[in-house]
């Protein structure tokens, strides 16, 4: 009796089961999404009133692969046929007040259940991240259990719509393409990697931050290259690419790249330098509530090219390195002077450095602490270190 | 009924100690009826008792062409040229020529007991029962006019199979030769590998019809007595009719009839057995069955082939290894495909992902459809393949999933991801080792498959820990199912995932209880391979 | 040897205790502790099991003082009957409340990550139903499941997390004690009532094969689960920050969601860390589930302690399921802490010290 009656019940489950069961061909993947500001107020309904309010203020584009076309192209003919021209993934773009509710307004005009796990890129346009707080923008992605935090987030140099929509030419969806072109950081510090868990924590913390720029450029590629400075939430300018590879030096990111400095021995040409390995060691002095800080940096790396024809004798290398250590110091300080002048944001974290290491007198200036950042005298030192020549004497 | 009762009435029948006067009929006990002196009389009794038996036959003649006397055996059970040979002969022909006096019967049957016939194995009995008993398991029975007695020689010999090659079991490296129907031979099989009068026969005859042979067989000086006792006493409970093979008295002596593991092990080979014997584990032979019983049983033991121990143990730790893997495919694979496809896409890289979808998309059917098609098919293939005669059906098996996958691929029934997936699946589950084991593992599949279906990966998870749950509850033999797992005794483990060398296995596995747990004694050996370290340097 | 003959050796006991320890509370708890220890939450995890230590080697000596006894029985000898009974009864209800919560915790965390739009009525039915039939069976089978999990989900769940030690920022664990150790001992304090299932040492010293050991078994125990704790909740906070830990429901799943790689065979690796990590839960629930059948058996004087874990499952089901979303479930658990260190804290060194003025023992 009791077996039979754990068989019914068994049997119950398994006939009104499937709550949750959507099969992977009835969903649509959403592999990158960017989110604009809408482009003009269409219409509001009865909110007018609530001060502050914007009808519809988002854009959200998404992209979908057609599972059919991506995987034939795949396995096709390198995609040099006519089915090569036509991109192989949907974008599906819509305004809306919250990006809820954009997606589920997808569902009137799709038979695919939207499926955020695969997401891998959400690009943010610049007039959205200049006028709303990107913690609020972030938070669908942040509550959402599907998507992962792991997601890239980047800046828009424009609109991030125009760049979703972009057809790269070696890969079938553009937002596939900007998830593996970010792996390329290893080769250089053009640009900075940002994922979803960054943008929590630092925004979270309420400290300032620096993010990955992505823009087109006029040959219709899609070019991830500088950062966006980005202070209490919002959008306050560009850092260039020099700058950024600057900015990655403190932050201790460099995870490759290069230098070009003028030869030691002929200055009209150039001795091109690669890095490897870098370390960043910071150190804060205080004067009373004055904080100073000096950063100390040590690169490794290459001679990758060289132009003048020199042989590598040891003086010639010793050369090249104070070359590359002062090339490297004076960019550093002037992007640091830029910081703290122009932009007035801690995006390399100094903050948060004296906060975790000399936390007592932090507590300090903790409130002046914007006024401070200004003035803060900050010294960089760079020891750059060849390793190896290459192959050519 | 009362074990012990049963047991009682079992002896009764089969000795015979009641004291029932009357002349039995046909269909009746026969306890505890004494033979006649008449000779007409007895055989009268057995004429009744063997009416309609065509095969008995009965040979009258006269011992030294004076005392009268009948031979009686069962036609094809018997030896008959040895009972030519060395029965009516001598009794006929060498004792009239021998010249011996004979004055009356008593004579007749000691000297022909005695001094005339020549065989190894001869006993006397009075009772009606043993005789019906002789006769029916192909011994001859004389009888001797005017004795209440009768000889029993034993003359069994039928035709059976030769020794043949393991077939469920085969080995690359092991022997090659398997069990067979006949009790004798097995036994045989057995004492050749352990020459050792510890090891123990032990007979039973059950079943009330059948009374078929069963035998129990230990190592006397490592079996663990609780586990013998339980045995024995599960055995005698056992009261039927007919004893359809082993897997009937397996089913009667399992501890949980309701789980879908193997509680007892089946074998065909004789040197798993001598193995196993030697580790304290009881063996059970039943007569016309080459697959004989082991117990107590480990689901680590379900996983061990004879191989494992015939190669080097690097090469047989890699196969063990590669085996559990593969069980584990065998058991998750098609639910995990289910649980991916149809609740969490995120769980899939995303490449394999998109073309996963790519190939399910305008399939009329969902996930859990696509997989029990498959599935389904497959054990409809393996039915179909086991009904074919020999080879063909081995083709069949082949041809039939390839094209069968293919077919349905390209109809669009299922997806070639699915066909990968059932491939897969039904390769792994070839890889377990017990044939019992594969069994339940895809009855588990199947359930697994459902509660995938159902509730996705939580669900498979709630089946997995109801299966851990269940494992941990069973036991064989009150030997823990899971040991050396579960109770955890790090010594044991050197024979689960991996197979250690044989110098590290110096001990008998203890959750056996063993009474004599050394298996061998590496002091000499170590003290050699010292020795030869040593001139080296 | 061929029933459950309920005896179960130091091992067994060991991974009993700890099995019963691990369950999804520590994966909730990790977001409470970062909001008031911040980055400390490795300290004020440690002070707690500091702090819970007194308590733990209060009832194993306890327990090891009337080893022939469960609670039940010693509880009415040291503090006479009506006492004795108000103990055993409190007790009965501090483990069906646990049971509970846990079972509410695992519920929640499934509705997030695995199963989105599945009732919760379904999944805590389901899952229950699998409690029961182990928890029928009593101890032993218990105990050995434990010991099965314990070498090979434990493992895994800490293979599965140790991916993660190469994105974990040492600077994300300072600043160290910025707010001065008051904080911290708090939260130490608060995490006494952690080590919940650690109160099961009142009744299981009676199945042990050696008795004497208990205490040892239970320090080994407890050192371990620490150990897993803080090790999952160093890297939590290493990976995602402090910060990070406050604004996650489960700080631990979003820490393994931010560490994975692409490209690795199975993209997800909370999903597969929440699947082990609920494999954990079963043997809480159902150790839970027996302990309460058998101290209510032993004060209503039952011999059986089966008939009586039906009746205790919608009690469970029921109170787990009474608080309408996770933040009012929360609120509603929070009673657990001060009973909690009542349970584990208060009573056992109480109890402890009268038994051992008055010289009772077995």
């Amino acid at each position: 009796m009791k077996k039979l009656l754990a068989l019914c019940l068994a049997l119950m489950l398994i006939l009104t089961g499937c709550w949750d069961k959507v099969e992977i061909d009835k969903r649509a993947f959403v592999l990158g999404a960017a989110a604009d500001v809408a482009p003009e107020s269409n219409g509001n309904k009865g909110m007018e009133d609530i001060e502050g309010y914007n009808a519809n203020p988002f854009m959200l584009t998404l992209e979908m692969p057609i599972f059919r076309s991506m995987v034939s192209q795949n396995s096709g003919s390198g995609g040099g046929g006519n089915s090569g021209q036509v991109k192989p993934a949907w974008t599906y773009s819509s305004t809306g007040t919250s990006f809820f509710e954009i997606e589920r307004q997808m569902a009137t005009r799709s038979d695919r259940v939207l499926f955020f796990g695969h997401q891998k890129v959400l690009l943010i346009g610049k007039e959205l991240a200049e006028r709303h707080n990107l913690l609020d923008v972030l938070d669908f992605w942040a509550r959402d259990p599907e998507s992962t935090r792991g997601i890239k987030v980047l800046i828009a140099d424009g609109s991030a719509k125009d760049i979703l929509s972009a057809q790269p030419q070696m890969a079938q969806s553009a937002s596939m393409f900007i998830a593996d072109q970010l792996q390329q950081g290893a080769k250089t510090a053009r640009f900075i990697d940002t994922d979803l868990c960054d943008f929590l924590h630092k925004l979270g913390d309420g400290s300032s931050m620096l993010t990955g720029r992505i823009s087109i450029s006029e040959d219709k590629d899609i070019k991830i290259a500088g950062s966006g400075v980005i202070k209490d939430g919002k959008l306050l300018g560009w850092l260039g690419e020099q700058e950024t590879r600057a900015a990655q030096f403190v932050m201790g990111q460099i995870k490759g790249g290069e230098v070009v400095v003028r030869d030691p021995r002929n200055r009209a040409v150039t001795m091109t330098f690669e890095m490897y390995n870098e370390h960043t060691q910071l150190k804060a002095e205080f004067e009373g509530k004055r904080p100073s800080i000096a950063i100390e940096i040590r690169t490794e790396g290459n001679i990758a090219e060289v132009n003048s024809g020199s042989t590598a004798d040891e003086a010639y290398i010793a050369a090249c390195e104070r070359a590359v250590s002062e090339e490297l110091e004076k960019e550093i300080k002037a992007t640091i002077d830029k910081l703290q002048k122009q932009y007035k944001a801690d995006v390399l974290g100094f903050g948060s450095y004296l906060e975790k290491h000399h936390n007592k007198e932090w507590k300090g200036i903790e409130k002046e602490w914007d006024d401070i950042y200004e003035s803060m005298p900050v010294s960089v030192d760079v020891d750059a270190n060849i390793r190896r020549i290459g192959m050519k004497y | 009924m009362h074990l012990s009762t049963i047991y009682c009435k079992f002896k009764d029948f089969v000795l015979g100690n009641n004291s029932a006067d009357t002349i039995p009929s046909a269909g009746g006990s026969y306890n505890g009826i004494k033979l006649d002196k008449s000779l007409d009389k007895n055989i009268k009794t057995l004429q009744t008792i063997f009416k309609d038996c065509d095969d008995v036959i009965y040979r009258p003649f006269k011992i030294a062409g004076k005392v009268k006397a009948e031979l009686i055996f069962l036609d094809g059970l018997t030896n008959m040229g040895f009972v030519d040979e060395y029965i009516i002969k001598p009794l006929m022909l060498e004792s009239r020529m021998a010249n011996v006096e004979i004055r009356d019967e008593d004579d007749a049957f000691s000297y022909a007991q005695d001094r005339i016939i020549t065989t190894g194995n001869m006993r006397r009995t009075a009772q009606l029962n043993d005789v019906l008993f002789a006769i029916m398991i192909g011994d001859v029975v004389i009888f001797i006019e005017g004795v209440a007695n009768c000889i029993v020689v034993e003359t069994k010999g039928w035709e059976h199979r030769q020794i043949n090659e393991p077939t469920s079991e085969p080995t690359m490296r092991g022997p090659k030769d398997a069990f067979t129907e006949t009790l004798r031979v097995n036994t045989m099989l057995i004492r050749r590998r352990i020459r050792d009068p510890k090891l123990k026969i032990r007979a039973y005859h059950i079943g009330r019809r059948s009374k078929t042979d069963v035998a129990v067989i230990y190592m006397e000086s490592m079996v663990n007595h609780d586990v013998l006792d339980e045995l024995n006493k599960r055995l005698d409970a056992i009261d039927a009719d007919n004893i359809v093979g082993s897997a009937f008295i397996e089913h009667l002596i399992e501890d949980n009839w309701m789980s879908p593991f193997p509680q007892i092990q089946t074998t065909e080979r004789p040197d798993k057995v001598a193995a196993m014997l030697m580790d304290g584990k009881i063996c059970i032979i039943v007569d016309n069955m080459p697959f004989v019983l082991l117990v107590p049983t480990t689901l680590n033991s379900l996983m061990q082939t004879p191989d494992d121990y015939y190669q080097r143990w690097l090469v047989a730790s890699l196969i063990r290894l590669t085996r559990f893997i593969g069980s584990f495919a065998a058991l998750l694979l098609p639910s995990l495909y289910i649980a991916m496809l149809s609740y969490h896409p995120e769980m899939i890289p995303t490449s394999l992902a998109l073309s996963m979808a790519a190939g399910r998309e305008g399939l009329p059917f969902p996930a859990f459809i696509e997989a029990f098609i498959m599935e389904g098919s497959l054990e409809l293939l393996r039915e179909a393949g086991m009904r074919l005669p020999g080879a063909m059906g081995q083709t069949i098996g082949v041809v039939g999933a390839i094209i069968i996958g293919q077919a349905a691929v390209s109809a669009n029934v299922v997806s070639p991801a699915m066909v990968v997936v059932v491939a897969f699946t039904a390769i792994s589950n070839f890889a377990i080792p017990s044939y019992d084991l594969a069994i339940s593992f895809r009855i588990l599949r199947f359930i697994l498959m459902l509660s995938a279906a159902t509730l996705g990966l939580y669900g498979i998870i709630l089946v997995v820990m109801l299966i851990i749950s269940h494992l941990s509850v069973l036991k064989s033999f009150g030997i823990p199912y899971m040991a050396p797992w579960i109770p955890l005794n790090l010594r044991d483990l050197k024979d689960t995932i991996i197979r250690a060398p044989w110098l590290f296995m110096r001990t008998r596995e203890s959750y056996m209880h063993t009474q004599n747990e050394q298996r061998m004694n590496t002091d000499k050996i170590n003290d050699v391979r010292r020795q030869r370290r040593n001139v080296e340097h | 040897m061929f029933e459950n003959n309920n005896r179960i050796n130091a091992q067994e006991t060991m991974f009993f205790l700890i099995a019963a320890m691990i369950e999804v509370g520590s994966l909730i708890d990790a977001r409470l502790l970062a909001q008031e220890t911040g980055p400390d939450v490795w300290l004020a995890y440690l002070t707690g099991y500091v702090f819970a230590l007194p308590g733990i080697l209060a009832m194993a000596a306890l327990s090891r003082r009337f080893y022939k006894h469960g609670f039940v029985q010693y509880s009415r000898i040291i503090t006479g009957p009506a006492i004795g009974c108000v103990l055993s009864l409190a007790l009965a209800v501090y483990w069906l409340s646990v049971s509970a919560q846990a079972l509410r915790g695992m519920c929640e965390i499934i509705e997030l990550t695995l199963l989105d739009k599945t009732p919760m009525e379904v999944i805590a039915f389901s899952f229950l139903a699998v409690a029961i039939y182990i928890a029928r069976y009593g101890i032993e089978p218990l105990s050995r499941m434990s010991v099965l999990l314990g070498i090979s989900i434990l493992p895994l769940i800490l293979l599965v997390f140790a991916v993660g030690i190469p994105k974990v920022k040492l600077d994300n664990m300072l600043p160290f004690m910025a707010e001065g150790p008051i904080p911290i001992l708090k939260a130490g304090a608060k995490g006494i009532a952690d080590w919940e299932e650690m109160s099961l040492l009142f009744i299981i010293v009676p199945f042990l094969s050696k008795p004497k050991g208990i205490v040892k078994e239970a320090l080994y125990a407890s050192a371990i689960v620490a150990f897993i704790a803080i090790f999952v909740l160093s890297i939590t906070i290493g990976v995602i920050g402090a910060n990070g830990a406050k604004t996650s429901i489960a700080p631990p799943v979003s820490a393994l969601s931010a560490a994975q790689y692409p490209g690795m065979f199975i993209e997800r690796l909370p999903t597969i860390f929440i699947g082990l990590w609920l494999m954990m839960v079963l043997p809480t629930v159902a150790a839970l589930l027996w302990a309460v059948a058998l101290v209510l058996s032993q004060m209503f004087g039952l011999t059986e302690y089966k008939p009586l874990i039906m009746p205790l499952v919608p009690i469970i089901y029921i109170i787990a399921l009474m608080p309408q979303n996770i933040i009012e479930a929360n609120e509603f658990f929070r009673f657990l802490t001060p009973y909690g260190i009542g349970i584990l804290f208060i009573m056992p060194i109480i109890l402890y010290v009268i038994a051992a003025i008055r010289g009772m023992k077995d």
